[in-house]
């Protein structure tokens, strides 16, 4: 589904990824752990095709489609979806109006008709549930005075209503507390199909207790230096990204 | 002998005051502007308020008093455009700024409320006009100001009881006649508060067809000690018409002033405020919103006069320019020595959205005591980068991405409005403005309606 093949990458002139290379098939989950600094999130961003990125060299192919060449808003209709770590506040757009937008540009673009405001609103109740989410968020502009929490929940109701092929997922534990955690992680887990995949990005192991990866690499330095399963995780937990650093510079 | 400046008087050359049946105080206020508009020069880009403004073109049009027939044969069904679906609330309207009792309703006010004309006012209480009529108006240069003074045509005088809370607004709504001529449409307006009283002001400028008017208006207000005056003012006047406007407000002791200005109107419009904190515990709040398009101009002038201590202000304008528009924004902070304790802050932000269009922005602080917290700044953008990429990322294309930001971007201004029927027109017009390509204006109505 996704193959990441050295990708090397700067943002005003410093180089942040320095070859880094991924395969990811449907139904995966892979987690992507580092210290701060490691350039987890800016992977996420270059994937989901944030400005001001220069790919130096690699290529990401997705679905058998270069992706570094399609413009944000077309990732995200061949199925490409980032739950970002600080959500934008959009005052005087409504959380409705901002999703129904984006579900129908989404829908023209795999040839299904638009739904109506009664459809749509339908659709949106039913996935308010998975995360447990206050309807009255829905009438509100989107994210304005939102807490936190409120606002990780608003990133994966927007996963669940536009049912990306693979979901990045980058810092969505950062603010949370447990209760919280544990909803947005079912709300992603109940999402999980066969043909779907998952890549969360996170520098803790927590999540990952609810939202059981298949796949752990760490990056470190703009490359990943370990790849494994689950257990890397919690080994990581346990001995801190030391060991990593240390044995990063001992291959150097 | 007084010099005359010939361009000013060529000007005024076909205007009169309408009536004749007037107190003598207003015939010696009418005297006293005539003699200052007389040896004021006509505004013109070399003079430092007028800078941005070119005002050429109208200066070689001779504007028109006007007639009697201009408010005849006027229905109840002309005004329900600006009734803004039938709010409730007490409305007074001005057609060429002359009052129309049989368009306005205002039977149902208090007590102890006047809402009236200026001139029937002036008949039944001419103590007040002569201590209130011209004396928040302190400028002393501005040539529109005077113009007004000595041609205004009548105007809303309303003086609120002390004590007196209302939920029901009050709509002072103008309205423009055109005719084959450039009519003067001029209004002037004494707002008195009472102590303790707390009431919504709307000022609605409108135009009933697509000719040109000349609108002059002149609103004074005098906000009561420990009164909370909350002042929408809406400027929607088709786009070959010219407006302009000066608020003047007094802010005393523990008092509260919240004004709203929305500009969406005019060819060329100018909006001056001036607001003097003239007591402790005063708060001046100014929002405004200019948003043009075409070849619109909007230029705003405003000053804010701390001239006591422990007062505060805060100010936000916002535009946005499309086209080949101009926005101006010109804002002064004046902090006297003695208005220790101010606090004052001021935001100026641009949103340009075409080549063609342009903003400038000139920012004052003038500070003359020592122990303040002020602040003040001006940005001239595009849209966040940042909030974009989100829209994108999302599957919105970057079209629709932007006309959703530039409509939010208005918006926070449109939310300083208390009145939900007056927002609601508002978001209506911005979302067709800016909104087109998302969503039908259906799906726009059903949404704001489950948010009201």
């Amino acid at each position: 589904m996704l193959s990441i093949r050295n990708l090397k990458a700067s943002i005003e002139g410093n180089h942040i990824l320095k070859g880094i290379n991924l395969e990811i098939h449907p139904g995966e989950v892979h987690a992507i752990m580092g210290p701060n600094g490691s350039g987890k999130s800016t992977l996420a961003h270059i994937l989901a095709g944030k400005e001001g990125y220069i790919v130096e060299d690699g290529e990401v192919i997705f679905e058998g489609k270069n992706l570094l060449e399609l413009a944000p808003e077309e990732r995200a209709r061949e199925g490409v979806f980032l739950a970002f770590q600080y959500p934008i506040e959009i005052p005087g757009v409504s959380n409705t109006t901002f999703l129904k937008t984006a579900l129908n540009e989404i829908r023209k673009h795999r040839g299904l008709s638009e739904l109506d405001a009664m459809d749509f609103l339908t659709l949106v109740r039913k996935r308010m549930k998975l995360v447990d989410m206050d309807p009255s968020l829905l009438g509100r502009p989107v994210n304005e005075g939102f807490s936190g929490g409120e606002k990780k929940r608003n990133e994966i109701l927007q996963m669940a209503v536009l049912e990306p092929r693979l979901a990045i997922l980058d810092e969505t534990d950062s603010g949370l507390d447990i209760d919280a955690l544990k909803t947005v992680a079912n709300g992603v887990n109940s999402l999980k199909n066969k043909d779907n995949a998952t890549l969360v990005v996170t520098h803790y192991q927590r999540l990952l207790d609810y939202l059981v990866p298949d796949y752990v690499h760490v990056l470190f330095d703009g490359r990943i230096v370990e790849s494994g399963d689950k257990t890397l995780a919690l080994e990581l937990e346990r001995k801190g990204y030391d060991w990593i650093k240390t044995k990063a510079g001992d291959s150097k | 002998m007084i010099k005359t400046d010939p361009e000013s008087a060529a000007f005024c050359q076909h205007l009169h005051p309408l009536f004749h049946d007037q107190s003598s105080h207003i015939r010696n206020f009418r005297q006293q502007s005539l003699e200052m508009l007389q040896s004021s020069p006509f505004p013109a880009l070399k003079h430092e308020e007028w800078k941005y403004t070119d005002l050429s073109e109208l200066a070689k049009q001779l504007p028109v008093s006007p007639v009697l027939s201009d408010f005849q044969n006027l229905s109840v069904n002309d005004v329900y455009p600006y009734s803004f679906n039938q709010m409730k609330s007490h409305v007074m309207v001005f057609v060429n700024g002359h009052f129309t009792p049989q368009l306005s309703n205002i039977n149902k006010l208090g007590r102890n409320i006047v809402a009236e004309n200026l001139f029937s006012a002036a008949k039944r209480n001419p103590e007040d006009i002569k201590l209130y009529l011209g004396k928040a108006d302190k400028k002393g240069n501005d040539y529109f100001s005077y113009l007004n003074g000595a041609f205004f045509t009548d105007g809303a005088y309303i003086r609120i009881p002390d004590n007196y809370q209302s939920e029901i607004p009050i709509h002072l709504l103008f309205l423009t006649k055109g005719n084959g001529e450039l009519r003067y449409s001029a209004a002037r307006n004494l707002i008195i508060m009472g102590k303790n009283s707390s009431v919504t002001l709307v000022e609605t400028y409108g135009s009933l067809d697509d000719r040109p008017v000349l609108t002059n208006s002149v609103t004074e207000v005098f906000n009561g000690e420990n009164s909370l005056l909350r002042h929408h003012i809406l400027q929607l006047q088709n786009e070959r018409s010219h407006y302009f406007g000066s608020t003047n407000i007094t802010i005393p002791a523990n008092s509260r002033y919240q004004n709203t200005w929305v500009s969406l109107g005019s060819k060329i419009s100018r909006n001056d405020v001036d607001a003097a904190l003239t007591g402790a515990g005063s708060y001046c709040q100014l929002y405004g919103l200019y948003a043009g398009r075409h070849d619109q101009l909007m230029d705003n002038r405003t000053v804010i006069s701390h001239r006591s201590p422990h007062a505060t202000s805060n100010q936000v304008y916002k535009g946005i320019l499309d086209g080949f528009s101009r926005g101006i924004f010109n804002g002064k902070i004046l902090v006297e020595q003695k208005a220790q304790k101010t606090e004052a802050h001021q935001l100026n932000r641009s949103l340009i959205l075409s080549d063609k269009a342009h903003a400038d922005s000139k920012p004052q602080l003038k500070i003359f005591a020592d122990d303040v917290k002020c602040s003040h700044g001006a940005t001239v953008g595009q849209l966040d980068k940042n909030a974009m990429f989100y829209l994108q990322s999302r599957g919105v294309s970057k079209e629709i991405a932007r006309s959703m930001l530039t409509f939010a971007f208005a918006n926070d201004v449109v939310d300083s409005i208390i009145l939900g029927p007056v927002r609601f027109y508002l978001y209506k017009k911005l979302f067709n403005r800016f909104g087109r390509d998302w969503g039908s204006e259906e799906d726009f109505e059903s949404l704001y309606k489950q948010e009201e």
